[in-house]
């Protein structure tokens, strides 16, 4: 798949993914910059690409990477869609 | 606006104006600033480092009225101080009495960064050749200044060695060429590289310690309406001895250099997020460690004419 550059999550997430080994989100809430791991930005991309109809499988896919970015204080909240 | 040029003026009228009510009013880039002092160094650095800018007019509109002066008080007498005036407010406490041009240096940049919204401001010297932009962001005591003062000497347009605004709507540089701060021993270094540079007075024991401007060239301070597209990023470090080396950096890791070097990237929130995603986009990214400034020169001329070193991505 090829990398996106720039993408929305959701209204408060923005990223920034060259597909390096980091990405840089932008949490609008909070006006904060982090740097984050590749693997999570892919993960978040790949949420932003899915349909509606895998919401499911992706936001278990996608979990473990939201409560990651949550525990580490970049989020303060799952961001929704 | 008038056509003429500092230069035009002699330097007792350029220390009469500084004097005078009105200031001397110059165009510096996209400002125009109004200087006041009663001076004579402070004068005399103006009268030489600005010669090639444009005088305005004392109807034209100014953007900073800024001066530097004395303050009243018995201390004049036994330890001079001067003091930074923006709009007759003095927003810094008084320095010791011999660094009122780099004061008035520092205060006209800080109005720039402080005050200019309008722009998102990086703490880096800003250069293009072949129409793209060099950005070197990078904190004081790296050696970004001194590679700036080589490359504008080896082919390279000055648009700023300290501030580069990128405008929000184009993405492009502005320009903001002024006099070129050296610090220490990155004076003699380019005395010795460049013998017909013109130098201001040495200012001695100030917090970065000796410190002296040069005049830029007056090709930069021409083309001050010629903007740039962003070309590279890269972070430079000179570690003595050091063979000149660029290094790719990944553009995640240069984006959050250029968020650490901005001076108002909050004030943009996720316009300032998108905006230097934009830069990142166009631009390779690189470290940089360089030990000896020809070598240095060399190497970004051939990175500009598409001849990128070993290893490098090509642009």
């Amino acid at each position: 798949m090829a990398v996106r550059t720039a993408y929305q999550v959701s209204p408060g997430l923005l990223v920034h993914d060259w597909g390096d080994s980091a990405a840089v989100v932008f949490v609008a809430g909070m006006g904060t910059t982090h740097l984050i791991d590749g693997s999570v930005a892919a993960a978040l991309a790949a949420w932003d690409d899915a349909s509606p109809d895998d919401d499911e499988a992706l936001d278990a896919a996608l979990a473990p990477h939201i409560d990651a970015l949550v525990q580490t204080g970049i989020l303060q909240e799952r961001p929704g869609r | 606006m008038t056509s003429q040029t500092l230069s035009s003026l002699s330097s007792s009228a350029v220390a009469q104006r500084l004097r005078s009510r009105q200031g001397l009013s110059l165009r510096t880039g996209p400002f125009a600033t109004q200087m006041r002092s009663p001076l004579p160094e402070v004068a005399r650095s103006v009268h030489t480092l600005y010669a090639d800018f444009p005088l305005l007019s004392d109807q034209d509109f100014v953007d900073f009225r800024v001066g530097v002066h004395r303050p009243a008080g018995l201390r004049q007498f036994w330890q001079p101080q001067v003091v930074f005036e923006l709009d007759g407010k003095a927003p810094f406490n008084p320095l010791p009495g011999d660094q009122g041009f780099p004061l008035l240096e520092w205060g006209m940049n800080w109005c720039v960064y402080g005050l200019c919204h309008q722009y998102l401001t990086l703490h880096a010297a800003v250069l293009e050749r072949n129409g793209r932009a060099l950005i070197l962001p990078a904190p004081s005591g790296s050696g970004k200044s001194t590679l700036c003062a080589g490359l504008l000497f080896g082919g390279w347009r000055l648009l700023s060695d300290e501030l580069t605004l990128i405008c929000p709507h184009q993405g492009d540089i502005v320009p903001v060429p002024r006099p070129v701060s050296l610090k220490n021993q990155s004076i003699a270094v380019i005395e010795k590289l460049v013998p017909q540079v013109v130098f201001g007075s040495r200012v001695h024991e100030t917090t970065k310690g000796v410190v002296a401007h040069f005049q830029p060239p007056a090709e930069a301070v021409r083309g001050a309406d010629e903007r740039a597209l962003p070309g590279w990023v890269v972070l430079p470090k000179y570690v003595p001895e050091q063979p000149a080396t660029l290094t790719p950096l990944e553009k995640s890791r240069a984006f959050m250099h250029l968020v650490e070097n901005a001076f108002n990237y909050d004030v943009f929130g996720a316009e300032g997020f998108q905006l230097l995603g934009s830069v990142i986009d166009r631009c390779p990214c690189f470290s940089f460690e360089y030990g000896h400034l020809p070598e240095a020169v060399q190497l970004f001329n051939r990175l500009a004419d598409g001849q990128a070193p070993a290893g490098t991505p090509r642009a």
